[in-house]
C-alpha cells in the first residue's frame, strides 16, 4: 500500500514535469510551424543554469526561479540568430533545431566538461505519507508544475495576448492581415517555450543527473504525449503527457524500464492509430 | 511620387504567384474616402491586387503609397496598422472563436465591440457563439465586423457577396453604404454582384491581363448595365 502511493506520487512528479515539456514544444509548434528538435537541449539548459547560479552563491529558490529566464534569453538570441531564418520551411526547421542540440550539447561539453555534475536537493526535509517519508521536495517540483500549467492556460484563454495567440495557431495569414504582430508573437513564443522547458530542467536538476545529454530523454516522451494527445490545441499535450508519462513510469516502476518503453510505444501506436487526430482532436477546417 | 491626395497610389505594380505574373504593371490612384469597385473576369488578377495591396504578395516591381506613406515590402500586419482593412474571399472566420472573441482580434485593445453590435445587430445576439457556426451571411458579417473594429481608413473587400443569398446581400450592402457615408472611410471593391458595386461605389475600375484597361462612372453603368459588357465578355 505504502509503496503504490510512493509509486503514484513518483509517476505524477514524472507526468507533471513531462507537461510542462511537452506545452512548450506544443505551443512552439502551434504557433511557428517549428518542430524543435533543440527543445530537450534547453531542458538540459535550464539544469546547468542551476548548477551554475546555485556554485555562484545564489540561494537554491532564486536560482531556481531565474534559471528559466536565462534560458528563455537563450531561446530568444537562438530565434534571432537561427529560427526565424526557417519559418515556413517545416522540413529545415527539423534540421536546424537539430543542429542547434547539437550545437548546445557541445557547447557544454566545453564550458562543463562531458562529465555529470549534481546539485543538491534543497534542504526541505520530508513528510510522512501513508506512513512512509516523502521528500518534500518533489511535492515543490509538483506544485510548480501545476502552477505552471495553470499561468499558461490563463495566459492563453483569458488574456487579450493569448487571444491574439490562438488567432495565430488558427490562420497565421489571417491574424496578421488583423493588425497582429506576428513576429513579435513569434520571438514570445519561442522565448516561453524555451523558459517552460528551462523551468523542467532547473526544477528537475537535483533529481537527476546533470549532463550534456540531460534532455535527450525527455524528447521521445514529450513527441509522442504530442501525437497522443494531438496537435493543434494546447490541451491535447497535457492529455498525451498524462498518458505517455504515467504509463511510462508505472510500467517502469512494477517492472523494469524496457518494458516500460515497449508498452508506451505500443500504447502510443494503438492510440495514434485509433485516433489519427490525437485524444484531444480538433476538427480541421480548412480555409 | 504619391499624390492624389494621399489616398491610396499604385504604380506599375507587377505581382504573381511563383514565377507566373498575374498583375503586369497596374497603376491606380484612389482618393481618400473613394468607393471603387474593380470588375473583370475570373483571374485577372483582382485579388491579387487585394493581396499585393496587403503585403501577403511581394510585389517584384512598382510601389504602393498609402497616406503618403510607401508601403510595399512592409508585413501584413504593418499595413493593417496603417489604416487598411482586408476582408478576404471566404471570409475566413476563426471557426473555433466566439464571434466577440473574432471581432477583439480586430481591435486587442477595444473594452467592447458595441459599436461594431450597433452596426450588425445579428452578431449580438450570437457573440458567445463560435464564429464556425454562423451563417454564411452572418460570417461575412463578423469577418466585415473584424475589420471595422480597427477604424480603417480604406477597406479592401473581396467578394462579399460570394455564396450569400441575395437577400442578405442587400442587406449587407446597405449596411456597409450607411458605414461608408458615417465613416468617410474608403473602398475597394471586388464584386461579381454589379448591383452590390453600384450601390456601394462611385467609380468603377475594369481589370484585364493584369491592367486597369477601363474606368466608368458606377451611375452611368447602373443607367445602362450594357457598358459592362466589352469589359467582361470572353
Amino acid at each position: 500500500m505504502e509503496r503504490l502511493a510512493i509509486v503514484l506520487l513518483d509517476s505524477s512528479n514524472a507526468v507533471l514535469v513531462l507537461m510542462l515539456v511537452s506545452l512548450g514544444l506544443a505551443i512552439i509548434f502551434g504557433l511557428m510551424n517549428v518542430i524543435n528538435m533543440a527543445h530537450g537541449e534547453f531542458l538540459m539548459l535550464g539544469c546547468y543554469a542551476l548548477l551554475a547560479l546555485t556554485e555562484a552563491g545564489l540561494p537554491f529558490f532564486l536560482a531556481l526561479a531565474l534559471a528559466p529566464f536565462i534560458v528563455a534569453g537563450i531561446g530568444l538570441v537562438a530565434e534571432e540568430l537561427l529560427i526565424r531564418r526557417t519559418y515556413a520551411r517545416l522540413l529545415d526547421t527539423i534540421l536546424a533545431t537539430w543542429g542547434l542540440s547539437l550545437f548546445l550539447r557541445q557547447g557544454m561539453v566545453l564550458l562543463y566538461g562531458p562529465g555529470s555534475h549534481a546539485v543538491a536537493v534543497p534542504d526541505v526535509g520530508s513528510v510522512d505519507l501513508f506512513g512512509t517519508p516523502y521528500p518534500v521536495y518533489r511535492l515543490i517540483v509538483m506544485a510548480i508544475s501545476i502552477v505552471t500549467i495553470i499561468a499558461t492556460f490563463y495566459v492563453f484563454f483569458r488574456t487579450r495576448f493569448g487571444l491574439a495567440a490562438r488567432a495565430v495557431i488558427a490562420n497565421r495569414t489571417m491574424a496578421s492581415c488583423l493588425g497582429i504582430d506576428t513576429r513579435r508573437l513569434d520571438r514570445i513564443t519561442f522565448a516561453f517555450g524555451s523558459g517552460l522547458a528551462g523551468l523542467a530542467g532547473a526544477a528537475m536538476a537535483p533529481l537527476i543527473s546533470i549532463d550534456p545529454n540531460a534532455g535527450l530523454g525527455w524528447m521521445v516522451p514529450a513527441f509522442l504525449s504530442i501525437l497522443v494527445g494531438g496537435l493543434g490545441t494546447i490541451s491535447g499535450p497535457l492529455a498525451g503527457a498524462a498518458g505517455v508519462g504515467a504509463v511510462d513510469s508505472l510500467t517502469a516502476a512494477f517492472t523494469s524500464p524496457v518494458w516500460a518503453q515497449l508498452v508506451v510505444f505500443t500504447a502510443a501506436i494503438l492510440v495514434i492509430r485509433l485516433f489519427p487526430n490525437g485524444l484531444v482532436s480538433r476538427a480541421k477546417r480548412e480555409a | 511620387m504619391a499624390d492624389r491626395a494621399d489616398g491610396l497610389v499604385i504604380e506599375g505594380l507587377v505581382a504573381g504567384y511563383g514565377g507566373g505574373i498575374v498583375l503586369d504593371g497596374i497603376s491606380l490612384a484612389i482618393a481618400p474616402g473613394e468607393a471603387v469597385a474593380l470588375l473583370g473576369r475570373n483571374g485577372v488578377g483582382k485579388t491579387t491586387l487585394l493581396k499585393t495591396i496587403m503585403g501577403l504578395i511581394r510585389p517584384s516591381a512598382g510601389a504602393i503609397y498609402f497616406a503618403g506613406k510607401r508601403i510595399d515590402r512592409r508585413a501584413p500586419f504593418e499595413i493593417a496598422r496603417a489604416g487598411i482593412g482586408y476582408v478576404p474571399q471566404g471570409r475566413e472566420v476563426f471557426p473555433d472563436l466566439t464571434v466577440e472573441e473574432n471581432l477583439f482580434l480586430g481591435d486587442l485593445t477595444a473594452k467592447n465591440a458595441d459599436a461594431v453590435y450597433a452596426h450588425f445587430p445579428a452578431l449580438a445576439e450570437k457573440r458567445r457563439e463560435p464564429g464556425g457556426r454562423l451563417s454564411g451571411g452572418q460570417q461575412q458579417q463578423l469577418a466585415i465586423g473584424r475589420t471595422l473594429m480597427a477604424k480603417p481608413r480604406l477597406l479592401l473587400l473581396d467578394e462579399p457577396s460570394e455564396g450569400i443569398q441575395p437577400s442578405i446581400v442587400a442587406e449587407i450592402g446597405q449596411i456597409l453604404a450607411g458605414i461608408v457615408a458615417a465613416t468617410g472611410m474608403g473602398l475597394i471593391l471586388v464584386e461579381q454582384n454589379l448591383d452590390m458595386a453600384t450601390r456601394l461605389c462611385s467609380r468603377a475600375l475594369f481589370v484585364d491581363h493584369g491592367h486597369v484597361v477601363g474606368e466608368e462612372p458606377t451611375a452611368a453603368l447602373k443607367a445602362d448595365p450594357r457598358r459592362v459588357d466589352p469589359y467582361l465578355a470572353l
